[in-house]
């Protein structure tokens, strides 16, 4: 009996194989709790906070994380020459597309950006499942199939099934004359539950192929995987509530995107296997405070662009009314249109004016410095 | 290759092409699927069926009983939706406070539930209409009315105009918010209230309403 107890013990030693993507502790922040974090996070914004404090974690994170991602594909000489060709043409068509749908298919560019929303989300989270098999050496060359199959069948039947999002396509179709009746949304809810068994039975039976074959099982990649999907089929169901998928689901995207940026980029600089670049300036110690703040500056750049009120920064708490009405001048209250075209002329004025200000003293004739420069 | 670098992208645009050609073209022969449009029942319909209970299902209900007139399962539907903490439709909250403004419902209910809907989407472009028990006469009665709401704190801009013919013609004031700004209704209603003062003494006298119907007219200057 106790050979048999120690057999099986050494047979589930041998099984598994850890690996993290940072470290253990790292890992268990950013990549295992933060999930859990994030939707409590999300439960007191429902509870105290008003709706738009989802614009503001839009701004505090999702928009840093295009920084990130901006830092990452422009900003590494060595992935602008390898991959110059897309970093060109992709935006261009992209823009491109997303004029021609603004005036003529709405409704399709809608879908096509919440469609490769969540197919980016999925990815992401498949890809840093596959990193943790690549830690550890766990897995065998089919692994990463049916771990793709694995992400499509989780995330798809939350799309199908949860209430928040089937009420969102139901609607788009609709919307695009597709008009689904309650029947095929029932037989297709049934259909995604058959297709959720039996995949979840096939994955089964590769991770004993796996064993079998004397390939490892990473516990971690599975505990990230589970943490990922709570957050999102625990969210995906609470209908009363799209700021709790809102907040929840870019915090943990957008911060894992983050730390995942950073630290490649911290890893590469230490090992010195890329060229120098904007990203070399912003990594290394003494510098994340800077890939920071670069992401903050970017999203307060953003918003002006796109102008928008930077109200939006402070989670319904923290406003900045714009200009009030002065009766005693006849000047009425300003909505953000009228206070932006204020903004843009104080920028005139104030620009204009410290170019007068700094000219009378850094051109001094009589000053030894300038002097020397004449 | 080319398409082998670019097959992520010629994948999905070529999907999003022929989607948003259907798009373009069922568009041109057919109405948008919208809340005043036939088909929109049928959507509330299956969706109804699918998600009952659920606050934007009941925001649909609401709209399509409001659709048939029924004002009263209109406000059940939405009072239902509201009891569940719903914050993030937009309509459903404006919505709501519109109703409560157009019945007439005491000031510090149609306060809460405008102050709920800023609090929670303090920059939607939607207004609010406030019915006006008269209209201006003139472009001088015009002109104090404008400048009496401009001057209420939280509005930001207002527009007047009739709807109704003949004997029907009614008067309203649309109100664009201003962000952060507790609203109190009964501010609009005051400065509405300026037209009921003689034209040469609107200017002396500041209009204060303790509720939607009860205002009176003071000499600014002394409370």
């Amino acid at each position: 009996m106790g050979n048999i107890g120690n057999a099986t013990q050494l047979y589930l030693t041998g099984m598994f194989k850890t690996g993290y993507i940072l470290s253990r502790r790292a890992d268990l922040v950013w990549f295992l709790g933060l999930p859990f974090f994030a939707v409590a996070l999300a439960m007191g914004f429902q509870a105290w906070l008003p709706y738009v404090a989802v614009a503001s974690i839009n701004l505090w994170i999702t928009i840093p994380h295009h920084y990130a991602g901006w830092v990452r594909s422009y900003g590494m000489p060595d992935v602008w020459e390898r991959f110059r060709s897309r970093l060109i043409v992709g935006p261009m068509v992209i823009i491109g597309f997303t004029i021609l749908g603004l005036q003529f298919a709405p409704i399709t560019l809608l879908l096509l950006v919440t469609a490769w929303d969540h197919q980016h989300s999925l990815m992401q989270q498949h890809g840093l499942a596959r990193i943790y098999d690549f830690k550890a050496g766990a897995g065998i060359p089919s692994t990463r199939r049916f771990d793709l199959g694995l992400h499509c069948v989780l995330y798809g039947y939350m799309f199908v099934s949860a209430p928040m999002f089937r009420f969102l396509w139901i609607r788009e179709l609709h919307r695009m004359h597709v008009p689904v009746s309650a029947g095929f949304v029932q037989g297709l809810l049934t259909v995604s539950q058959v297709v959720l068994v039996g995949y979840l039975i096939v994955y089964a039976l590769h991770l004993r192929r796996t064993v079998a074959a004397g390939g490892r099982i990473n516990p971690i990649k599975y505990a990230f995987i589970g943490a990922s999907y709570f957050l999102w089929y625990f969210v995906a169901w609470q209908t009363t509530s799209i700021l709790l998928y809102a907040v929840a689901h870019r915090l943990m995207h957008g911060i894992q995107y983050i730390v995942m940026v950073y630290s490649y980029m911290r890893r590469t600089a230490s090992n010195g296997t890329s060229r120098p670049g904007f990203w070399s300036r912003v990594t290394g110690t003494g510098r994340l405070r800077w890939f920071l703040v670069g992401g903050a500056a970017y999203a307060v750049l953003f918003q002006l662009v796109i102008n928008r009120p930077m109200d939006e920064f402070g989670f319904g708490v923290v406003n900045f009314a714009p200009y009030p009405a002065l009766p005693e001048f006849g000047i009425p209250a300003l909505d953000y249109s009228s206070g932006y075209a204020l903004f843009a002329q104080m920028m005139v004025y104030a620009y204009g004016l410290m170019h007068y200000y700094l000219d009378s003293f850094i051109w001094k004739v009589r000053d030894k410095q300038t002097q020397r420069g004449l | 290759m080319w398409h082998r670098r670019y097959r992520m992208l010629i994948g999905i645009y070529a999907i999003a092409v022929v989607v948003g050609a259907r798009e373009y073209l069922v568009s041109r022969g057919q109405e948008p699927v919208d809340f005043l449009s036939e088909k929109w029942s049928d959507l509330t319909d299956v969706v109804s069926a699918i998600n009952p209970g659920d606050p934007d299902t009941e925001f649909l209900e609401a709209v399509q009983a409001l659709q048939q007139g029924d004002e009263e399962t209109f406000l059940e539907h939405l009072e239902e939706a509201l009891s569940a903490d719903v914050k993030h439709n937009d309509l459903l909250l404006q919505s709501y406070a519109q109703h409560l403004l157009n019945t007439g419902t005491d000031h510090e209910r149609v306060n809460a539930a405008l102050n709920r809907w800023r609090e929670n989407h303090p920059f939607s472009v939607e207004t609010v209409w406030l019915p006006l028990a008269s209209g201006p006469r003139n472009a001088a009665d015009l002109a104090d009315l404008n400048r009496a709401l401009g001057e209420v704190p939280w509005v930001t801009r207002a527009a007047v105009e009739s709807y109704g013919d003949g004997a029907n013609q009614r008067w309203r004031a649309s109100l664009t918010f201003r962000p952060g700004e507790p609203v109190d209704i009964r501010d609009a209603v005051a400065a509405a209230s300026v037209l009921a003062l003689p034209p040469g003494q609107r200017d002396l006298y500041e209009v204060t309403c303790l509720t939607l119907t009860d205002c009176s007219a003071s000499r600014r200057g002394r409370r």
